[in-house]
């Protein structure tokens, strides 16, 4: 029996909110900008779909709070937090690479840098809310 | 959409928004108060959003119409989610969600008028 503590109580209610608003708000408007104008920025497009598409595995897995969807919030806040330091330096160094807005452009600039904010703030919940003995075992399996 | 109605909303929104907040900070749970004030502002959003698809239906149409319809979408999502997700949530944190959601309805009002500035432009 594992004794970690919910990730989708306390603050994580809070927190599962955000995400659930940016699933929704990256999801709608990478689907506009692939169904209207896909050719014009291909890169930039994919990279919204994919940001939802992390958000959206983010949500469920800070919301379910099993311990399957734990690790599954692991991964998805990880990738989320390389994406938005790789794209948005990217963005910066070749604004050329990147025509048109994505969620992690800029570092998240066009939405207040919540989505800069956002994967830490998961990341410090997982392990905030990982019991000692949960931790002890993942860093025994060199997880 | 219709300006006046709009500002109202956003000012509506933001006004129940930083009183859930300071409900939040204070300690306080969700009470049944909340779901009567969630369901009165989502009747404001729902004739907001009934004004906005007929005068969509009329044949006003604003530059990014898919945007325009997403946003009203979520418009309408928002608070009876929120509200739900809050409830469930027996704390101050769930208080601090419908924060969270009014924070929302107010950036996705105000997106919806900047969308709806383009129609016969």
């Amino acid at each position: 029996m594992r004794d970690a503590r919910p990730t989708n109580r306390g603050p994580g209610r809070v927190l599962v909110a955000v995400y659930a608003v940016f699933a929704i708000s990256a999801s709608a408007r990478a689907g506009i900008q692939i169904a209207t104008h896909f050719d014009e920025a291909p890169i930039a497009y994919l990279l919204s779909a994919l940001a939802a598409v992390v958000y959206i595995v983010a949500t469920i897995g800070l919301a379910r709070s099993s311990p399957t969807s734990r690790r599954v919030a692991l991964v998805a806040c990880t990738i989320e937090l390389v994406g938005v330091l790789v794209v948005g330096t990217l963005s910066v160094v070749w604004p050329d690479v990147f025509p048109d807005a994505t969620v992690w452009s800029g570092y998240g600039r066009g939405y207040g840098f919540v989505p800069l904010v956002l994967p830490v703030l998961g990341l410090l919940w997982l392990r905030h809310t990982a019991s000692g003995t949960e931790r002890g075992r993942r860093l025994g399996e060199g997880v | 959409m219709v300006d006046g109605l709009a500002t109202v909303l956003v000012f509506l929104s933001a006004a129940y928004g930083a009183f859930a907040l300071v409900m939040a900070v204070v300690g306080r749970a969700p009470r049944e108060y909340f779901v009567i004030a969630s369901a009165a502002l989502l009747l404001v959003v729902l004739v907001q959003v009934v004004i906005a698809v007929v005068m969509l239906v009329a044949g006003d149409r604003p530059d990014e119409l898919g945007t325009f319809v997403g946003y009203l979408v979520v418009a309408l999502i928002l608070l009876p989610a929120g509200t739900l997700w809050a409830l469930a949530e027996r704390s101050r944190w769930g208080t601090a969600v419908l924060a969270v959601a009014c924070l929302a309805l107010v950036v996705v009002v105000v997106r919806l008028q900047d969308l709806w500035s383009t129609v016969g432009a």
